[in-house]
């Protein structure tokens, strides 16, 4: 294992039948970060997960966490890392705080007083049953058990899927307090863009089983920009081929486009389209959803409903 | 930690062992309230009932408990923490026993309550009558372990998953009916449950955190699995011989031949065919017609089946030991010699039930209350508070009627005057190996001493006679004065029977294999036991009709293996040619497909060449376990050859490519750091 990173993938993959969840991804986690994987659905985040934390077994290709093979993590391995699976299931017939003594019993370093914290925090009372909670207080429950013990690595899989915004704060700042200072390590998922702008250092984007982007969220910004063309006359009925071109949109006369690595080959293709060319600032939402978007997507839906609408 | 584990499991699961004990207590109250013959606990069909009860509770909980857990997302809540996930199967085994003697000890409670109120059932009650129970009490914990572990198993397909319950069917079969002790029995029951539980906890780790297994692991985990493929094949092979059989309007075969005797001493060849129906035949085979089967049948002559080996010599098989019933035995007696003596051996007609109880070697009765009314003895009937004479000698097992056997005295339990009559007695060194009884070879007269009909019932036939085996001779005593010895050889092999009686005439029926023949002669005594005369029938040959049609599918699903067993071709029955071209096709079949299959799954060598010699050695079982145990990984076109490999090998199969990385240049953004080799 390298010094610095807490989780290496080698060529993971996983398929479900014939269906390749997950191909070939090769990706390191440094310490002490807090690091967002992002993806449409079914993009193969929680096979990841699950595959990093042993519950299901890779395809080919292999994962380490702390260095050790995720398919034999032991039990002291699993001890530092702490674990929110997606939609917070939690056995429903246990109470608040049966939970809590049950939790509280495998670990030495379990914190009660955070674990207090976060449950006061989402209005958890200790006699209630876990089936009966709602979603957010279930999440924060799911939450506190997770983080009471204060575990190195934090690995949480959509941990805000149906929580408001308050609760999503809340789940933020927990985040940020697992990881500022202590060097723990936060990965997770998420399909909150700007909560992940909000809170991560780096990012990865899984697009159709296949990772694209592993970086720092300040490399992502470089890397990728937003360039908007103001056209002259009519628009070509198709663009010529673009490197890296991850998103185009027409809004009449101007065309957006999001475009990754930037070579002299991209320029000089964007400007035979029109020498009108701005680059507009661009967000980490934006990017991201260049890159989950279809490529050969021209127009927006919006523009081709417009469209329509004038044509009849 | 693990004390963590099973209080959690005990909170969760308590509602489950509630809701069985209700369900269960209603199943065994309503068996038992249903029994006819009244005798409570130890009846048969209660008996059968509590296996079933106890088999599915276990069963049920254990599947609850693991599928609580192992569901979706759940899973991961409980994988992960500091405690390996054997050590969690482990918790959740322990706390499953808790829950499963606690809900079973519940319903027990309620039917040994309702076993004591008379007006519920009639029969007296002894506590005991709850020795069985809890037999089977503790079978129910392989049906635990069988739910455990198919609940962790993943099922190659549908229908397979539960496979693993023959082998809770093979584990209570060999502690039922192979063990002869009931410390043999608790014994195998154990040891099956601890092998399941063993499987199931692999299986249970495999699904989450990958535990290193030991080597023995995955054979006993094929074997369990196999067992259900071959219970499958063996199901099909019957139900489609049976088809066959009724399409092709073959004739049956037979599986037994044996000569019987009617009342006047005319014998006649009786036949069992293998379609489970009887036939009579006369001596040169000519099938009777159905009246006169009728006839015969009705008038049979009454015979003692005499085991003519003492079963404690050592020289004895064990099977035949067990097939005596007079050695400790918990086959198809249920659990005899602990209940034997608890059953009421006459329930006469003052309501009292008679027993004999070991410990203090006396006879002692209870009315139908279940109050103590006094003891039997060797000096007659002595009320509470008084000691009768104990018996003395060895007590035969397999007393349960009105006959009480010692090692030298055949005792006659009179209930009208409530004494012990000496029928029979030798002297050291004679000792005595058995005594049973037979009746008059004539229509009953009226009922002897036998009070209500249950009792009439449960005691069995009128009789007339006594047969006492000492060793090397057959003592016969009769009511009418009767008295005589024959010379009868020490050889378990013999199947040796007695009756007679009219005219002063006995017949001794003895029968045995000699190489592929059945041999039977009868001999006629008078009634001083002096030969009249000896009949020596026709030597029935053990030949199976050629296989026809119907044994199509027993060739081709015979395991190769059994052809190394040797066999006498005669009762093995005669294959035709096209029987052996179709075991050998069947035989090369399985092999190739098995080698297909292993290629197909993307196999390493050695996995395919131990898989090929199951196939050899089991044939089409190994081919269904192959499928069963191991699960199809998918295949997908190869972008370099074009045919379909297997996604779990690096390199293809055919052409050795690699899979192409997924690679876009144009848009990919990884900081060299992050990016894993």
């Amino acid at each position: 294992m390298n010094d610095q990173s807490i989780i290496q993938t080698f060529g993971l993959t996983r398929y479900f039948g014939g269906k390749c969840a997950l191909d070939q991804v090769s990706f390191m986690v440094p310490r002490g970060c807090v690091f967002a994987m992002l993806g449409r659905n079914g993009s193969g985040k929680s096979t990841l997960i699950q595959m990093l934390t042993g519950l299901i077994e890779p395809t080919r290709g292999r994962a380490e966490i702390f260095g050790v093979d995720s398919s034999k993590l032991t039990p002291a391995v699993r001890g530092r890392i702490g674990y929110v699976p997606e939609g917070h299931p939690l056995p429903g017939f246990l109470r608040v705080r049966d939970l809590h003594a049950f939790q509280k019993s495998f670990y030495s370093t379990w914190n009660d007083k955070l674990f207090r914290a976060i449950i006061d925090h989402f209005s958890l009372g200790l006699t209630q049953r876990a089936g009966q909670l709602s979603r957010g207080q279930r999440a924060g429950l799911a939450l506190a058990l997770a983080m009471a013990p204060q575990p190195e690595l934090l690995v949480m899989d959509d941990p805000s899927l149906g929580l408001d915004p308050v609760a999503r704060r809340t789940l933020l700042e927990a985040m940020i307090l697992n990881t500022r200072g202590s060097g723990n390590t936060t990965f997770f998922t998420s399909h909150e863009l700007a909560d992940v702008e909000r809170v991560a250092d780096h990012v990865a984007i899984l697009d159709r089983s296949a990772l694209r982007v592993c970086c720092s969220l300040e490399t992502l910004r470089q890397r990728v920009k937003r360039l908007v063309i103001t056209l002259n006359g009519t628009a070509p009925a198709e663009l010529p081929h673009i490197p890296g071109l991850l998103q185009a949109t027409r809004h009449g006369a101007e065309l957006s486009l999001i475009v990754a690595n930037i070579t002299d080959d991209a320029r000089r293709a964007i400007a035979g389209l029109s020498p009108n060319i701005t680059e507009a600032p661009l967000t980490l939402e934006d990017a991201a959803i260049g890159y989950l978007s279809d490529r050969r997507q021209t127009f927006s839906l919006l523009d081709a409903v417009h469209t329509d609408a004038e044509a009849t | 930690m693990m004390r963590a584990f099973i209080v959690k499991e005990l909170r969760e699961n308590a509602r489950w062992a509630l809701l069985g004990a209700g369900v269960l207590s209603a199943w065994l109250a309503i068996s038992l309230y249903s029994q006819r013959d009244g005798l409570s606990l130890v009846a048969s069909d209660f008996q059968l009932a509590m296996l079933a009860g106890f088999l599915i509770s276990g069963a049920a909980l254990g599947l609850a408990q693991i599928l609580t857990d192992t569901r979706r997302g759940r899973w991961g809540f409980i994988a992960n923490r500091p405690l390996s996930a054997g050590r969690i199967f482990v918790a959740k085994l322990l706390a499953g026993l808790g829950l499963y003697y606690a809900a079973t000890t519940i319903a027990l409670l309620v039917i040994t309550l309702l076993a004591m109120n008379t007006r519920f059932v009639r029969a007296p009650f002894s506590a005991s009558m709850l020795v069985p129970a809890i037999y089977y009490q503790l079978a129910g914990v392989v049906g635990l372990t069988i739910g455990l572990l198919i609940g962790s198993r993943r099922a190659a397909w549908i229908g397979s998953r539960v496979f693993p319950c023959i082998a809770g069917v093979m584990v209570l079969g060999a502690a039922l009916y192979v063990a002869i002790y009931f410390s043999e029995a608790v014994a195998i029951t154990l040891a099956g449950a601890g092998l399941i539980a063993l499987a199931a906890k692999a299986y249970f780790s495999h699904n989450g955190q990958y535990e290193p297994q030991r080597p023995w692991i995955k054979p006993l985990q094929v074997i369990i699995v196999g067992a259900g493929a071959a219970a499958v094949i063996a199901l099909a092979v019957n139900v489609s011989t049976e088809v066959l059989q009724t399409l092709s309007g073959a004739a049956p075969g037979y599986r037994m031949d044996q000569y019987v005797l009617d009342r006047n001493g005319n014998a006649f060849r009786y036949r069992v065919t293998d379609r489970n129906t009887m036939e009579y035949a006369d001596l040169p085979g000519n099938l009777l017609s159905e009246a006169e089967s009728e006839r015969v049948q009705r008038e049979l002559m009454p015979l003692a089946y005499v085991p003519l080996a003492d079963p404690s010599d050592s020289n004895v098989p064990r099977g035949y030991r067990q097939h005596y019933g007079d050695v400790f035995t918990v086959s198809d007696r249920y659990l005899r010699p602990m209940i034997a003596p608890h059953r009421p051996a006459v329930l006469n007609s003052d309501g009292t039930a008679w027993t004999y109880v070991s410990a203090r070697r006396r006879l002692e009765g209870i009315n139908i209350d279940g109050d103590f009314v006094g003891s039997i003895g060797l000096d007659g009937f002595h009320p509470p508070g008084e000691d009768a004479r104990p018996i003395t000698g060895k007590v035969l097992p397999g007393w349960d009627r009105q006959w009480l056997t010692t090692s030298d005295t055949v005792y006659r339990f009179n209930q009208a005057r409530r004494t012990l009559e000496t029928l029979y007695e030798v002297s050291p060194p004679e000792r005595i190996i058995g005594a049973w009884q037979f009746e008059k070879n004539s229509p009953p007269s009226a009922p002897g001493d036998i009070g209500t009909e249950d009792a009439r019932a449960f005691s069995g036939p009128r009789t007339d006679y006594l047969a006492v085996l000492t060793p090397g001779k057959l003592n016969v005593r009769g009511h009418d004065g009767t008295s005589f010895a024959v010379d009868v050889p020490n050889d378990p092999q013999i199947m040796a029977s007695i009756g007679g009686g009219v005219d002063g005439r006995f017949y001794l029926k003895m029968s045995r294999y000699e190489g592929s023949v059945h041999r039977t002669d009868v001999r006629v005594l008078d009634a001083r036991g002096q030969l009249i005369s000896r009949i020596e029938y026709p030597p029935q040959p053990i030949v199976l009709p050629p296989w026809g049609l119907a044994q199509l599918p027993m060739s081709l699903a015979i395991p190769p293996v059994a052809y190394l067993i040797p066999r006498s071709e005669e009762r093995a029955g005669v294959m035709q040619l096209q029987h052996i071209i179709a075991a050998v096709a069947a035989f090369v079949t399985t092999i190739c497909l098995i080698i297909w299959v292993c290629l197909r799954y993307g196999f390493e060598r050695s996995a395919t060449i131990t898989w090929s010699v199951l196939g050899a050695l089991f044939g089409i079982t190994a081919l269904l376990t192959l499928w069963c145990v191991r699960l199809r990984p998918a295949r997908v076109k190869c972008p370099s050859c074009g045919r379909r490999r297997v996604v779990t090998r690096q390199r293809c199969e055919h052409c050795d490519a690699e899979f192409p990385a997924p690679v876009q240049p144009d848009i990919e953004i990884f900081d060299q750091p992050l990016r894993a080799a």
